[in-house]
């Protein structure tokens, strides 16, 4: 690779890995925005915080276990210090369970391209973590909060992140299996947004729903949010920050792909957030702004995975499907399973991360992706000639479900057990800012 | 059916003959037993509150809890032969409120002193029989002509072993938030170091007539009581006692760990103020801390200085790791 080339990459993954730092400010806004007023400043510390306890619990082990055992990153030149995968298995046919090298990036301490990667990984890991401070908000414990951080970043979501992009299982299900090329998950559908969605879940599964949500009387309560023009300025600024996401994926600024990826982001985008505002529209008869800018969220979130492999077409339609399942999800958690979300956080990146990973089975067109996780030939879905490819996928999204769900549900209980997860009525009442957090988001007088 | 009962009428083996006081929740009677002709006082809730299942276990468990104790500074529960409806009988004590005597002036310091005495040697009977107050203020203490101090209304008192009874639907009848510990204040059902802090400002309020904290707005009042260093007693009394001033301070201390540990320890204090060394203005620490604060900061320093040797190795190893080979075609490679 020419050394100009090599450079131009390091640039695209750095300016890609900021661009999605700055989606943090877009999470604070946005779960913010959708909570009440005597919680703003517990859920605005909860986003400042896991930025910088993720940082630490992925440089410290999860990025060793999520990608110490990648020998080579294609686009930016060998990784220095030696790789190492743990695996079960033959030899030929190795299924990657955990990776085990470069924690605290002592190996890869002069290593640009390694460091360059640790970077842009983090940035994701750290989207992951952020999404169930949203879900679980208004209850939580801050210590309790604070522990999650730290299982979080070392430990769920790497260990994930390793069976898909760190050389792992699921990534190995086409070359040990003929499954398509394993599952694929070009920016995160999966590894980044169901991670954080199902996390999310068991989260609020364990927490239970914030006192007064479901009356004794069967009606449920309207816990509208308190700064609306705030979360629509953080939607934008993760519509934005996106951008980085999907098309600082390729790793690659000479990548033709590029184009066509950030097109299909907008596009997934655009078509959710009409989708969402039309069909809230046409039964309420108002047009939902908060559900506009889920929907938009949500097409986000579904055009992660495939939007390297398919056409701008069929990010529109992926885009739409997201945009009339967050609806649809939003309303099924709440009204018939009585789970307690208050920004929809389990809709948008739950359910939309999964449709985001089947889509790529059904649409990918085999225009890329050719030799993808080390099977031959371009990355097809089931419309277009390879079944297989749907499959990978079904399973990858059933083992985030199992593991994600299973690890993350025990953690919790096991939290709740020791030191709880939950504060006590009184201070749910008064509100977070002034009992747990000591101060308040807006004082008065 | 139960309706309001009014002086002149009988209840049970009691003839009421006086109304005493009335609040939002009950009615208190003077009244006579008949059996034996001597005046007990009765306080009766009103009749909305019957049906209140928490009202009646809070009110049962006052009876409950009153009925175990037998102490000169607490008010006798009285064990009625048959009770009729949802009351509690109590000796008659003949006296004032401690919040009466008071009224906004300061008391003088003996009688401040031998009162505030009289009510940590019950507070300290309480904890031997593992009962939390956990609403001492002056409306709770009666005071006889004697000048014995009692303590009442055990409404929201605590034994230690009993699951937590929620108020949360109460919360107008605990009242002003003027006598509430931080740790209540942050929803914790306080333990002994709660009553500490209560009586601490009891004191501080018989001696100087005012409070350490004042804020019309309740919530303002409790941001501040978490939040905020209490106003010593010699901002509103030039000339205060220092060892007084140190007792105090410490018994109100926001953090419970920094407290006396009960009431006994603040009675020994209180038996012989002048022996308490006064406040280190500079530290605003007085007398000895607690052990804990010891252990605890020897914690934080070694788990500190772990983690900045685990930092060290890391970076001595880091160091020894390969470099990059720089390409030769890059200007600063070439400059070099």
């Amino acid at each position: 690779m020419a050394p100009l080339e090599q450079s131009l990459n390091l640039v695209w993954v750095l300016l890609g890995a900021f661009l999605v730092m700055f989606m943090q400010a877009g999470f604070a806004l946005v779960e913010t925005g959708f909570t009440r007023a005597r919680n703003a400043a517990n859920t605005m510390a909860m986003n400042l915080v896991i930025y910088p306890v993720g940082v630490l619990g992925f440089w410290l082990v999860g990025f060793g276990l999520m990608m110490g055992g990648v020998a080579e990153w294609p686009t930016l030149g060998p990784a220095l210090g030696g790789a190492h995968e743990l695996a079960i298995g033959s030899a030929a046919h190795p299924w990657g369970l955990v990776g085990a090298a470069r924690f605290a990036l002592v190996t890869a301490a002069h290593d640009p391209a390694t460091l360059a990667m640790f970077l842009f990984a983090t940035v994701f890991m750290d989207t992951a973590a952020t999404i169930p401070t949203g879900a679980m908000a208004e209850r939580w414990k801050f210590s309790a909060f604070l522990l999650y951080g730290l299982f979080m970043s070392a430990f769920l979501y790497p260990l994930y992140g390793n069976w898909v992009w760190g050389g792992g299982w699921l990534s190995a299900l086409g070359v040990n299996l003929g499954l398509g090329h394993g599952h694929v998950d070009f920016a995160g559908s999966t590894v980044v947004h169901l991670t954080g969605g199902v996390t999310a879940l068991a989260g609020t599964l364990v927490l239970g729903p914030r006192l007064g949500k479901f009356r004794a009387d069967g009606t449920i309560a309207v816990m509208a949010g308190h700064d609306l023009p705030m979360a629509v300025l953080g939607t934008l600024v993760l519509a934005f920050g996106w951008f980085g996401f999907n098309a600082g994926s390729t790793l690659s600024a000479t990548d033709p792909r590029v184009a066509a990826i950030a097109v299909n982001t907008m596009l997934a985008s655009a078509a959710g957030a009409v989708t969402a505002l039309l069909v809230v529209w046409a039964t309420v008869r108002k047009p939902d702004l908060g559900m506009a800018c889920n929907g938009l969220l949500g097409g986000l979130v579904a055009i992660t995975g495939p939007c390297a492999f398919v056409a701008p077409a069929a990010a529109v339609l992926i885009g739409l499907v997201a945009g009339l399942l967050v609806v649809w999800v939003v309303g099924l958690l709440e009204r018939r399973l009585r789970i307690d979300d208050p920004v929809g956080a389990i809709a948008v990146h739950g359910a939309a991360g999964a449709w985001g990973a089947i889509a790529l089975g059904l649409f990918a067109d085999g225009s890329s992706g050719e030799g993808w996780n080390g099977v031959a030939g371009p990355v097809r879905g089931l419309l277009f000639g390879d079944p297989g490819q749907l499959l990978a996928q079904l399973v990858g999204v059933a083992a985030n479900l199992v593991f994600v769900f299973g690890a993350s549900y025990g953690f919790f209980l096991l939290v709740d057990r020791l030191m709880g997860m939950r504060v006590p009525a009184e201070v749910e009442h008064a509100g977070l800012d002034a009992l747990e957090m000591g101060t308040d988001a807006y004082p008065r007088g | 059916m139960i309706r309001e009962p009014t002086v002149g009428e009988r209840l049970d083996q009691y003839e009421l003959t006086e109304l005493l006081a009335r609040s939002g929740m009950a009615s208190i009677f003077k009244a006579t037993d008949t059996f034996s002709g001597i005046p007990v006082a009765l306080k009766i809730p009103h009749v909305q509150y019957e049906a209140d299942i928490v009202f009646s276990e809070r009110f049962r468990r006052e009876e409950e809890i009153g009925q175990k104790l037998d102490h000169p500074g607490v008010v006798r529960v009285l064990k009625p032969r048959a009770k009729s409806r949802m009351y509690l009988a109590m000796e008659f004590v003949e006296g004032r409120s401690l919040r009466a005597m008071m009224s906004g002036r300061r008391l003088p310091v003996d009688q401040a002193l031998d009162l505030a005495r009289q009510v940590c040697d019950a507070l300290a009977y309480l904890e031997a029989h593992g009962v939390v107050h956990r609403d001492v203020k002056p409306e709770n203490v009666l005071v006889t002509a004697e000048g014995r101090a009692k303590l009442i209304d055990f409404g929201i008192a605590l034994i230690e072993s009993e699951r937590r009874l929620t108020w949360a639907g109460l919360s107008h009848t605990v009242g002003t938030p003027d006598y509430m510990a931080p740790e209540q204040i942050r929803g914790r059902r306080g333990d002994a170091r709660t009553d500490v802090y209560a009586l601490g400002m009891l004191l501080y309020e018989a001696l100087t007539g005012h409070l350490p904290y004042d804020s019309a707005n309740p919530r303002a009042l409790m941001k501040a009581k978490t939040s905020e260093p209490p106003r010593p007693p010699s901002y509103h009394v030039p000339g205060f006692d220092p060892s007084l001033e140190a007792i105090i301070l410490r018994a109100i201390e926001r953090d419970p760990r920094d407290r006396y540990p009960d009431a006994g320890a603040l009675l020994a204090d209180l038996e012989d103020p002048s022996a308490v060394p006064p406040r280190d203005p500079t530290t605003g620490a007085g007398g000895a801390r607690g052990g804990p604060h010891l252990s605890r900061r020897l914690v934080l320093g070694l788990a500190a200085a772990a983690a900045l040797l685990g930092l060290a190795a890391l970076v001595a190893l880091s160091a020894r790791q390969p470099v990059a080979p720089a390409d030769p075609g890059r200007p600063a490679a070439r400059r070099r």
